[in-house]
């Protein structure tokens, strides 16, 4: 056989099963995915909560230091619209995967959320990592690559950017 | 349905599936097949000391390559796998049923041409021998390695890897390609039905590979699939009774020859070979190459050795 025949043969499967794999990863990725989070003005119901004391209970003794609970503070146009969401991050295999456990507003109230997953990293140094972030906004959940740097064992910053709007989340360990 | 295929996947759903197909196949599938090989043989009235000898340095042999693979893999495989994965690949694929079918038949794929390329190449075939070496054909052999052959898979897994799939998915793949191959080293079963022997790599398309027969030289480098070699013109269903060996016989079960002949012979050759040109030409070019010859049809691997 041809050297020619080979590699247009061989060409021909690599593009069908690799194209195949983006076109319906690129499908699923456009469909309606059981996701996010950050609206920043969540409806909080009236219910004092105490389990973040409960939470910090659960973190194991000499773990991962990125695996446990996270807490961010969204701030609004209003300070009293200011909130808070708590993270848990969990190694899954290869990653370390954020899911959303808890909103809080400035008085305390807090609502438990819906568990969503928020962002993924998969590749992480002492000093930086990077990953996936996902969020709703108008209704649509959109991922976008972020960056995370490590400020010390208990903060790290996540920036992105997405269609000319960025933002800098600043994660603390509880 | 199809939601079901583009459904992510956890990925410690993924770890136990190909937990329980690469790890613990040994255990449910390679063992037990073995000591029925084995009590085959003895019914045969084939069991024998050098049969038993041969199969233990199979075993010492893989032993050997695990060694040089977990090196690999601490120095360069793991972070350069993730390096690649985040400088110099396409858009990250997720992780779901489909892409996972996909990554395997792309593994699959690679395999061939890695498995061709060791059989084509002067520097290939001085470690891929090392597995074709043994005269006989059971589960053993299929853990018959050579020192080099952690090495060239890399070359082909690189690209799956910059083709946006998750490298440890790429390398869980490509142990589910080899392990499938494993249970392909055996006499005790004939021919399947005709659309299994037509779609997939069978026992008796694989001892047809590993026969010294000429007829047999350099045919069914398949892993799972054997299309791939109906499509690129290496396919050879098995017909005559098949000669397992390479044609210049080693004759030894020592462990330590039998793992380093090859790369030893290879050295001979290129010493006898003048000009550094030529001897640079030797590790690229076929097996049986030499500066003189000039056909096709001298080059094959199996004549080589």
């Amino acid at each position: 056989m041809k050297n020619s025949t080979l590699f247009f043969r061989s060409l021909c499967i690599i593009l069908l099963l690799a194209g195949s794999a983006h076109l319906f990863a690129f499908i699923a990725n456009n469909k309606n995915q059981p996701t996010v989070r950050n609206n920043k003005k969540i409806p909080l119901a009236p219910t004092k909560d105490t389990s973040i004391t409960h939470i910090e209970k659960e973190i194991p003794p000499n773990e991962d230091p990125l695996i446990g609970f996270w807490k961010v503070f969204y701030d609004s146009e209003t300070p009293s619209d200011r909130i808070s969401i708590i993270y848990q991050i969990k190694k899954e295999g290869i990653a370390y995967n954020a899911y959303s456990i808890r909103y809080e507003d400035e008085s305390g109230f807090s609502q438990k959320a819906e568990g969503a997953k928020v962002l993924t990293i998969e590749n992480l140094s002492s000093k930086e990592g990077k990953g996936i972030y996902t969020f709703t906004y108008e209704k649509k959940t959109h991922k976008v690559n972020c960056d995370i740097k490590i400020i010390d064992k208990s903060t790290f910053q996540l920036s992105y950017i997405y269609f000319g709007y960025g933002d800098v989340e600043t994660w603390k360990k509880l | 349905m199809f939601d079901s295929l583009f459904k992510p996947i956890p990925w410690t759903e993924v770890e136990t599936f190909f937990y329980l197909l690469n790890d613990l196949s040994v255990f449910y599938i390679i063992i037990p097949f073995f000591i029925i090989e084995l009590i085959r043989y003895l019914y045969l009235n084939k069991l024998s000391k050098n049969l038993i000898y041969d199969s233990v340095t199979n075993i010492i042999t893989v032993f050997a390559f695990l060694s040089i693979e977990y090196i690999i893999g601490l120095l360069f495989l793991t972070k350069g796998y993730y390096w690649i994965h985040e400088n110099m690949s396409l858009a990250h694929l997720p992780i779901n049923f489909w892409t996972i079918t996909c990554c395997i038949l792309i593994a699959d794929f690679a395999y061939y041409w890695d498995h061709r390329m060791m059989h084509r190449i002067g520097i290939g075939w001085a470690t891929h021998t090392v597995h074709h070496s043994s005269e006989y054909f059971n589960m053993s052999v299929a853990y018959r390695f050579g020192p080099l052959d952690a090495i060239f898979p890399i070359l082909f897994s690189l690209p799956i890897v910059m083709l946006g799939f998750n490298p440890m998915l790429v390398l869980l793949a490509e142990i589910f390609v080899q392990t499938f191959q494993t249970i392909l080293h055996t006499e005790a079963i004939g021919k399947l039905p005709k659309p299994i022997e037509y779609i997939f790599n069978t026992p008796s398309h694989h001892r047809v590979h590993h026969g010294s027969n000429q007829k047999y030289w350099d045919k069914n480098y398949a892993g799972i699939l054997i299309i791939w070699d109906r499509i690129l013109g290496t396919f050879e269903p098995e017909k005559e009774k098949v000669v397992y060996g390479i044609s210049t016989p080693l004759d030894s079960v020592n462990p330590i020859l039998v793992f380093l002949h090859g790369i030893f012979r290879f050295y001979d050759k290129i010493i006898q070979i003048k000009g550094l040109t030529n001897k640079l030409l030797a590790f690229i070019k076929p097996p049986n190459w030499t500066p003189l010859s000039k056909t096709k049809s001298d080059e094959s691997s199996k004549k080589s050795i």
